[in-house]
């Protein structure tokens, strides 16, 4: 009860932000400093959004790059946490990886986009695969650091009290790593927005990537917008879903 | 149990040879550096033993003696809850029958008197409270011998107390051995049968003194004592020469 509560405040804490950015916005338009040719009023660009973009089909671009960063990011985190709880666990497995990890990671994934599709085809698979590859770097750098950071005395007590192996691993080793596979995640998620966006902008037809290029070879700006407002929401919307599931799977975090 | 460890990165022990009795609490005290923890370490299995003997009688069955041990620092995991933590041990336990592990929890929880705690998470309860979450934890998973490295050495005095009590109520209702590290002189003596005096560079025992107070013991009752203090002055005697202080402050 009071938990729903905290989360209904925080909720409204956390729209203080973007919603004191966007009374700006409007009324730097309403005094003319800003060309509502390039940058419409905050209020004008939702109307244009609520109002004329779903005639548009904006609904069929919103879902086709939320089906692509679901399936990618799921099928990219599962990997990259299971593959950093193995690399931090094992030093075999860390020695085979580590090298290929660390020559792979700073390679930009958008890059590697011509490769996939090569790979994968023009299809909805090489959009999902670039975002998993995006997504299981960041997660398995981050699950590979948590597991890192066990600290000494809980192997000790695992000793002392003969855990198994299978408990060590989702009894003590997971849970340990939890914190920062959520930080991960969290960056993940936002990562993968960013990729599906560039990805659509070159081999799609369809997307939120798609409809902004669109709209900008078109000139239709409040179209573009609407585009980028609904990355910004669909940003919002995952991340703040990954507080509430970190607070509620994590509650043993002293409270920062 | 005797044996002469000797391990290469710092403490090498000379002529470390003692035993300590099945269901006797046995103290060992000294100076820091001279090797106690490395000692509790070795005896668990935490660190390679490079030379010597030690030998674990085993039990009547001819089973191995099961060994647990309770750290400084609790060594609780901070992502389950008091109930949690003592259960997970027992669960991997195959000593354990499944059935009991609940009755037991409670069990123990309420002797250390954790029962309306059960469903903190460690980071919500005081030095003292983990430190009997700890106890209750190693005695509920009913080793053979205990081993116990200062646990209350983080604690502050009347907790200590409470707990120094609470640990001699559960030993004798356990009957278990323990072998219990210390650098505090009346605690070794306010717990103990016997007291193994150490002194450092290198290990080696100064002498093994017995704890001749009766038993229950009240720990108030027993500081005030003639006895007690004797006994406290004559390990403090024999450790003055490690103390390495000038002769007049």
């Amino acid at each position: 009860m009071t938990q729903s509560k905290n989360d209904v405040r925080r909720l409204l804490i956390y729209t203080l932000s973007p919603a004191a950015m966007l009374l700006l916005w409007e009324m730097l338009v309403y005094t003319a400093i800003l060309d509502a040719r390039f940058f419409p009023a905050p209020s004008s660009i939702f109307y244009h959004l609520l109002v004329v973009s779903p005639s548009e089909g904006i609904l069929t671009d919103v879902l086709y790059s939320v089906y692509r960063i679901s399936v990618g990011y799921v099928v990219g985190c599962i990997l990259g946490v299971t593959l950093g709880i193995a690399m931090g666990l094992s030093h075999g497995v860390r020695l085979m990886f580590y090298p290929i990890i660390i020559v792979t990671y700073p390679i930009p994934k958008i890059a590697i986009l011509p490769l996939i599709m090569l790979i994968f085809g023009i299809g909805e698979l090489s959009k999902i695969v670039v975002v998993a590859i995006g997504c299981f770097f960041l997660v398995l750098i981050n699950t590979l650091h948590g597991v890192d950071s066990l600290e000494k005395i809980y192997r000790d007590v695992a000793t002392v009290y003969k855990i198994t192996k299978r408990n060590f691993i989702f009894n003590i080793a997971f849970p340990r790593a939890l914190p920062s596979i959520f930080t991960g995640l969290k960056l993940a998620i936002g990562y993968s927005l960013v990729i599906v966006v560039a990805a659509e902008f070159s081999g799609a037809d369809k997307g939120i990537g798609y409809l902004i290029w669109q709209s900008w070879e078109t000139f239709s700006i409040k179209s573009m917008y609407a585009g980028i407002f609904v990355i910004g929401l669909l940003g919002f919307l995952f991340s703040y879903s990954l507080d509430l599931l970190e607070r509620r799977m994590v509650p043993w975090l002293e409270k920062r | 149990m005797s044996f002469d460890n000797n391990d290469k990165q710092q403490f090498a022990y000379k002529n470390l040879d003692f035993s300590v009795n099945v269901g006797e609490f046995f103290c060992i005290v000294g100076p820091s550096g001279c090797g106690k923890t490395s000692l509790l370490r070795t005896m668990v299995g935490l660190q390679p033993q490079t030379s010597g003997d030690l030998v674990v009688a085993p039990r009547e069955g001819g089973q191995t003696a099961d060994i647990g041990m309770i750290f400084q620092a609790q060594g609780l995991f901070p992502w389950m809850s008091v109930r949690r933590n003592v259960s997970f041990v027992l669960e991997n336990n195959t000593g354990i029958e499944k059935k009991t592990i609940t009755d037991t929890v409670d069990d123990f929880l309420q002797r250390v008197g954790l029962s309306d705690y059960a469903d903190y998470y460690p980071h919500q309860l005081s030095g003292g409270m983990k430190q009997r979450v700890s106890i209750a934890r190693s005695f509920a998973n009913n080793p053979d011998i205990l081993l116990m490295d200062e646990p209350f050495v983080f604690l502050d005095f009347h907790t200590r107390l409470k707990l120094q009590s609470l640990l001699l109520t559960l030993w004798r209702a356990s009957q278990k051995t323990v072998v219990f590290v210390t650098h505090d002189i009346e605690e070794a003596v306010l717990l103990a049968d016997r007291v193994m005096v150490m002194s450092a560079s290198p290990g080696t025992i100064k002498d093994i003194v017995s704890i001749n107070l009766s038993r229950p013991r009240d720990i108030f009752k027993l500081k005030a004592s003639s006895d007690f203090g004797a006994y406290v002055n004559g390990i403090m005697q024999m450790l003055k020469g490690e103390l390495d202080l000038p002769e007049s402050l």
